[in-house]
C-alpha cells in the first residue's frame, strides 16, 4: 500500500508537470500563429478614428463644393451668350457671398438655444467654432450676426445667450445637445429646432 | 533491436517521451483551435488598414482642394469673359468685389506672422508646452478685432489655409486642423492688416492670457514680426448656402 501511495504520487506529480509543459505549448504556439495572421494587432486608438471620420466629413463637404462649382462652371461656359441667363448665375453668386458676409437678412430651417450663464471670450469662440464644423450658414448671437471678421470678445460677459443658427436644423440641434456636443462642454441650455429662422445683417 | 530493448528505452526514458507527447499535443490542438479562429474576439480593422484609408483620405482631401481651385480659376476667366461679353458689367464688378471680400481673391499688403510653436521640453506637461487649436482660435479672434483684413494659418510642411466664413480650427488629438488641413506646429498665423494694430493685439496679456501664462511658465513659443509685404492666397473651402436663403 505505501508503495503504492508513492508511485500515485509520482505519477501525479508527473502529469501535472506535463500538463503545464503542454499548455505552454498551447499558450507559445496560438501567439505565434495569431502573431503571423494578423501582426502586432491592437485596437484602434479613438483619436485616429476621430481625425479618420474629420476627415471623411470635410471630404464630404468638399465634393459637395466641387459639384456646385463644376455646375456654375458649366453654365457659364453654355451661357456666356445669353445675358438672361448670365444675370441668373451671377446673381446666385452673388445672394451666396452676401449670406456668407452677413450683407443682407437671411431665413432658412435651423435652430435656436439659449444659454443663461455668462459666457467668457474663449467660450464663444469656441462656440461658433463648433456650429462652423456643423455647418452653421448664418449665426446670431443675441441678434448680432456672426460672420468670419466679428470679433467674438466683443460678445462677452453677459448673462444670457439667444444663438440662433441657420442650417440643417437635425445636424445643428444635435451639435448642441448630443454627449460631448456644445452644451456638454461648453455651457449648458436648452436647444430647439426651427423651421423658419429670420436672422438680421450684420 | 529486440524487443526487451525497446520495452527497456521507454522505460528509462518514459518522462522525456511523454514531456515530448504533451508539446506535441498542445501544438496540435493550438493549430486545430486556430483553425476555427477566423476573426479576432473584438472584430477590428487592422492598423495597417487604417493608415491606408486615412492617407488615401488625405490625398483625396489634397485633391478635392486642387480641383476647387482649379476650377475657381476657369470661373474667373469665364466670369471674365461674361464682363466683356454682356451687359452685366456692373453685377459683374458687384461679384467681384463681394468674391474678394470673401475671401476668394489673393491679398496683398502689409501686415504680420505670429510664429507659434511647442515648448522645448515638450514632455513636462503637454496640456501647457504644446500650441493648441484653441491658441489659434483665440489669436484669430484678437486679430480679427484688430482690424485685420485676411488671416491665414500655415502648419510645417502644410499648405496655408486662408481663413474664410466656414472654416473651423480644431484639436484632432495630435494634429491641428484648420478647415480640413491637417497640421503640426510650428504654425504661422499671417494677418493683413494695420501692422501697429496688429501687433498691439498680440501683445494684449490679458485676451491673450492662457498664450502668455505658458509663454511665461513653460517656455511655449510665441513670436510676432512685422512684414511691409505679405501675400495670403485665396479661401479655398466650401462656400454653401443650401439652407440659408435672402429674404
Amino acid at each position: 500500500m505505501p508503495r503504492l501511495n508513492k508511485t500515485f504520487v509520482n505519477i501525479t506529480r508527473r502529469l501535472i508537470w506535463l500538463g503545464l509543459i503542454a499548455a505552454l505549448a498551447m499558450i507559445v504556439t496560438n501567439q505565434y500563429l495569431l502573431y503571423r495572421k494578423y501582426g502586432l494587432t491592437k485596437t484602434p486608438s479613438e483619436s485616429r478614428l476621430v481625425r479618420i471620420a474629420d476627415l471623411y466629413a470635410e471630404n464630404e463637404k468638399l465634393k459637395t463644393e466641387l459639384s456646385q462649382r463644376e455646375s456654375h462652371d458649366s453654365e457659364l461656359a453654355a451661357a456666356a451668350q445669353n445675358s438672361d441667363e448670365v444675370r441668373k448665375i451671377l446673381n446666385r453668386e452673388k445672394e451666396r457671398y452676401e449670406i456668407a458676409l452677413g450683407t443682407t437678412e437671411v431665413e432658412g430651417q435651423g435652430v435656436t438655444a439659449e444659454v443663461s450663464y455668462t459666457l467668457a471670450a474663449s467660450q464663444l469662440i469656441d462656440l461658433v467654432d463648433a456650429l462652423r464644423v456643423s455647418g452653421a450658414e448664418a449665426i446670431t448671437i443675441n441678434g448680432q450676426r456672426i460672420i468670419t471678421s466679428t470679433p467674438l470678445s466683443s460678445l462677452r460677459g453677459q448673462s444670457n445667450y439667444k444663438i440662433e443658427v441657420i442650417g440643417n436644423k437635425d445636424i445643428i440641434y444635435d451639435a448642441f445637445v448630443r454627449p460631448g456636443g456644445i452644451f456638454d462642454l461648453i455651457a449648458g441650455g436648452t436647444a430647439s429646432r426651427q423651421e423658419n429662422l429670420i436672422l438680421p445683417k450684420v | 533491436m529486440n524487443l526487451a530493448k525497446v520495452k527497456n528505452f521507454f522505460l528509462k526514458n518514459y518522462p522525456q517521451i511523454l514531456a515530448t507527447l504533451a508539446v506535441a499535443a498542445g501544438i496540435i490542438i493550438s493549430v486545430n483551435y486556430n483553425r476555427r479562429l477566423p476573426r479576432l474576439i473584438t472584430p477590428t480593422i487592422p492598423y495597417s488598414e487604417l493608415d491606408s484609408l486615412e492617407l488615401r483620405l488625405d490625398q483625396e482631401h489634397d485633391q478635392l482642394k486642387e480641383q476647387i481651385a482649379s476650377i475657381n480659376e476657369s470661373i474667373d476667366a469665364r466670369e471674365q469673359l461674361v464682363k466683356e461679353k454682356t451687359v452685366s458689367e456692373a453685377l459683374v464688378e458687384e461679384v467681384e468685389s463681394l468674391k474678394d471680400r470673401v475671401g476668394l481673391t489673393q491679398a496683398k499688403g502689409k501686415g504680420i506672422t505670429v510664429t507659434l510653436d511647442d515648448a522645448d521640453n515638450r514632455n513636462a506637461d503637454a496640456a501647457q508646452a504644446l500650441s493648441h487649436a484653441t491658441d489659434m482660435r483665440d489669436l484669430v479672434d484678437r486679430l480679427w478685432a484688430a482690424g485685420a483684413s485676411a488671416i491665414s494659418i500655415q502648419g510645417e510642411g502644410s499648405k496655408e489655409e486662408r481663413i474664410g466664413p466656414t472654416t473651423s480650427i480644431e484639436c484632432l488629438v495630435s494634429v491641428v486642423s484648420v478647415g480640413g488641413t491637417k497640421m503640426v506646429p510650428p504654425f504661422k498665423i499671417r494677418a493683413i492688416g494695420n501692422p501697429t494694430a496688429l501687433v498691439a493685439a498680440t501683445q494684449d496679456r490679458e485676451a491673450l492670457k492662457n498664450i502668455y501664462d505658458r509663454v511665461d511658465k513653460v517656455g511655449l513659443k510665441f513670436n510676432v514680426e512685422t512684414n511691409a509685404n505679405l501675400t495670403i492666397e485665396k479661401f479655398t473651402g466650401n462656400i454653401t448656402a443650401d439652407y440659408a436663403k435672402i429674404k
